[in-house]
């Protein structure tokens, strides 16, 4: 499950104006790995975009990415 | 091969010089590589009295093909991170950048109804523009699948058209993206019989077609 929390902090540090205050932790469940994205607090609007498009559209990728290896990934944005 | 990409903008000044100022500054680019166009130049005042200059100009600077390979190198880089195999193949077309993608995994970079590709497509699109002077746009494909989009877009408008048609009543489609219902609107934009309207909010927002009462 690297993978994915590698993809989620790839995509979150070209995103932000503070790439070296992105953090992602994983989680892992059984079926369910919770990916949970910590940056800083003035970058919170580009990784959450306009009425959530960005972190709609990194959820969509992040689950097309963990349907190749048969397991479900959930992204959590912490505030 | 070499690539240009124009970010432009549009700036007012006093005279020539005072504007293209203005334009380097807002791009924050030299203005040696800007490039501008006059778009309106007025002298307003009464008999040459209260004389006042003003002009408009759109300026631009190229960049030689660094966005081109910079949103390459990006969305080479999710795919490689999403463990897909897949080349990327970038031109520049009249609507931005194209990047097309072909892979070993083509369902799965498309996904349902397009979903995935227009994941990636949207977060290329915000990496690119991450700073707000750049106005690149880029368009992903794969497979010919927007051109398969397209044709289906249409279609539909056609069926509902026919629908709305034969029962007289409104029908509204499924819920679009703003290129998708443009495509929508264009479709149906010769037939006198109805008239199309976008209704609803953020990604629920779709067309309805209207019968027009005669």
């Amino acid at each position: 499950m690297m993978a994915m929390k590698e993809l989620i902090k790839y995509i979150a540090q070209a995103l932000v104006d503070n790439p070296d205050k992105v953090e992602v932790t994983e989680v892992e469940g059984e079926q369910t790995s919770v990916i949970e994205l910590k940056v800083a607090k003035e970058d919170l609007g580009k990784v959450i975009g306009k009425q959530g498009r960005t972190a709609r559209a990194m959820r969509t990728i992040l689950s097309a990415a963990s349907t190749k290896i048969n397991k479900r990934a959930v992204l959590e944005i912490l505030e | 091969m070499m690539h240009s990409t124009e970010s432009e903008i549009i700036v007012e000044g006093n005279d020539l010089e005072d504007a293209l100022a203005a334009a380097s500054e807002r791009l924050g680019v030299d203005r040696n590589i800007l490039e501008y166009r006059v778009i309106d130049s007025n002298i307003s005042g009464i008999f040459g009295l209260f004389k006042k200059r003003k002009i408009t100009i759109k300026a631009w600077w190229r960049d030689g093909g660094h966005a081109l390979q910079e949103a390459e190198q990006f969305l080479l880089g999710i795919l490689s991170h999403m463990r897909i195999n897949a080349r990327v193949t970038g031109k520049e077309t009249a609507e931005g950048l194209t990047l097309i993608i072909d892979g070993d995994r083509d369902g799965l970079i498309i996904g349902r109804r397009g979903q995935t590709l227009d994941a990636l497509q949207y977060i290329t699109n915000r990496y690119m523009q991450r700073d707000q002077t750049r106005k690149t746009r880029v368009i992903l494909d794969c497979e010919g699948y927007r051109r398969r989009r397209e044709q289906t877009i249409i279609r539909m408008a056609q069926n509902i058209a026919r629908k709305v048609k034969r029962t007289g009543k409104s029908v509204a489609a499924q819920p679009m993206d703003s290129s998708e219902r443009r495509l929508f609107h264009l479709a149906l934009k010769t037939d006198r019989d109805l008239c199309t309207e976008s209704h609803g909010e953020g990604d629920k927002r779709r067309v309805v077609v209207y019968p027009v009462k005669k």
